[in-house]
């Protein structure tokens, strides 16, 4: 492969390729094997990864975003070392140490939860504890609370309108 | 698949999780849940057991709506407090919750006696309309691909389709947010929390940075305003606080692009006609292709 041809592998990575470009680029995977496992080997790491996290033990819909956020950093730490092909054991290696970090960043979390001194059978209550202490409250005022959700969520789209702000 | 493929479903996948499990509490409620659990008495401790099981035996439905209406209350409790000034109590909230239907009606150019469920009806007409808008503006800022808002836009229901551009809006926050050196300079803590957030008390706390800074991004980094413009931003009504942001933050960007970009005037009162968010956006990226 040419760095030419390395080149059009990347930007076609990227989603960047024009009609003719893609032409050229059919024509590269149909006569260069190298070229065709580079691609497959990209796309099975992306797979891999979303699936890896979206897995994790653990996982709850506040480590969402730090997932999305972490694949993003490999996506982008990738999209950095533009002079390189990405070596298959680079690729496992990356893989694994993000599992790891996982890990121990779902470690972590445990330690430093204020309610680590909490008996692990009342953690969850005391975590919804403003919850149940407000149960009366929450029933009997529902509509009214509605309302306000439905204020929120139309405020925090405020700013985005020609007139507004 | 394609990365961005990847990417979304990630994502996507998030979503799906958050609508089987109960809205994460944030780490500020759960550490005062903890001091009241310590205070109460055992007997007190053993009947909050008992309710924690009914309300476990209840549809997760039911779970999900109630923990949403105590953020929902939470949140409402702690943006009076800061308003006003010292605490509010369980009353006092409730007489804000009262106000708010006579309130809500002139903002959105109604009757200030108009019915709760008219009122309703308008404000999901209105968020639909701003939603739109927010997407258009992604899309436009490259921050959105067209596959992604099909996706988004595909969502069954109407609940799924806000929440899901609620968790979009929560990563564009923090991603501004971190941009402007936010969580950067706090370190991995305050990012931590940050995230570990519901997407609506997100946008609560970026609306109190604005009121510091003006823009979010690496604008509010390099246009800094003085002691006397953050003391107008912090005065200023949440209906009015975007009017007085572009106020005090135009003539500073205008002078940013004309002297440290070289920019042309017509293409500064292009990028200065928009929206206040999108004109954050614009020169967020302005910022940081000149710097």
């Amino acid at each position: 492969m040419t760095d030419a041809d390395r080149d059009l592998l990347r930007r076609f990575l990227d989603g960047e390729l024009s009609r003719d470009e893609r032409a050229a680029l059919e024509a590269l995977l149909a006569r260069d094997a190298a070229a065709r496992r580079y691609v497959d080997d990209h796309e099975r790491l992306w797979a891999a990864l979303g699936e890896a996290f979206a897995d994790a033990p653990g996982s709850s819909p506040a480590s969402a975003s730090w997932r999305q956020a972490a694949v993003q950093s490999a996506r982008d730490s990738e999209r950095g070392s533009r002079s390189l092909l990405v070596h298959p054991r680079w690729v496992a290696a990356l893989a694994a140490s993000l599992l790891v970090a996982l890990a121990l960043w779902i470690g972590w979390r445990g330690e430093r939860s204020p309610l680590r001194d909490i008996p692990a059978e009342d953690q969850n209550l005391v975590r919804y504890l403003h919850v149940l202490q407000g149960l009366d409250t929450l029933q009997r005022l529902g509509d009214e609370v509605d309302l306000r959700g439905e204020f929120e969520v139309w405020r925090a789209f405020e700013g985005e309108l020609e007139d507004e702000g | 698949m394609r990365p961005a493929a990847v990417l979304f479903l990630v994502g996507l996948l998030g979503l799906g999780a958050s609508r089987l499990e109960l809205a994460p509490v944030s780490i500020e409620q759960q550490s005062q849940n903890r001091i009241r659990w310590m205070a109460l008495p055992n007997f007190e401790k053993e009947q909050l057991r008992q309710r924690w099981e009914e309300f476990r035996n209840q549809p997760l439905e039911t779970q999900a709506l109630l923990v949403q209406r105590a953020g929902t209350l939470g949140r409402l409790a702690a943006h009076e407090s800061r308003r006003e000034g010292g605490r509010r109590t369980p009353e006092e909230v409730e007489q804000d919750l009262a106000r708010l239907p006579e309130r809500l009606g002139p903002l959105l150019g109604l009757p200030p006696d108009s019915k709760p469920a008219f009122l309703s009806e308008a404000l999901r007409v209105r968020t639909r309309k701003r939603i739109q808008a927010f997407l258009d503006n992604l899309v436009k800022a490259e921050r959105l691909a067209l596959g992604e808002r099909a996706e988004l836009e595909a969502l069954p229901t109407w609940d799924q389709y806000v929440q899901g551009c609620l968790e979009l809006r929560k990563r564009e926050e923090i991603f501004l947010y971190a941009e402007g050196g936010g969580t950067a300079a706090a370190g991995v803590d305050e990012r931590r929390q940050i995230e570990a957030l519901a997407p609506l008390d997100v946008v609560e706390q970026m609306r109190e940075v604005r009121r510091l800074r003006g823009f979010l991004g690496r604008a509010g980094a390099v246009l800094g305003l003085d002691a006397a413009e953050r003391q107008q931003l912090a005065d200023a009504s949440d209906e009015e606080f975007f009017e007085v942001a572009r106020r005090l933050m135009v003539p500073k960007a205008r002078q940013y692009m004309r002297e440290r970009l070289q920019m042309a005037d017509d293409q500064i009162d292009r990028v200065l006609a928009r929206p206040y968010r999108d004109l954050e956006r614009s020169l967020h990226r302005l910022a940081r292709q000149g710097s």
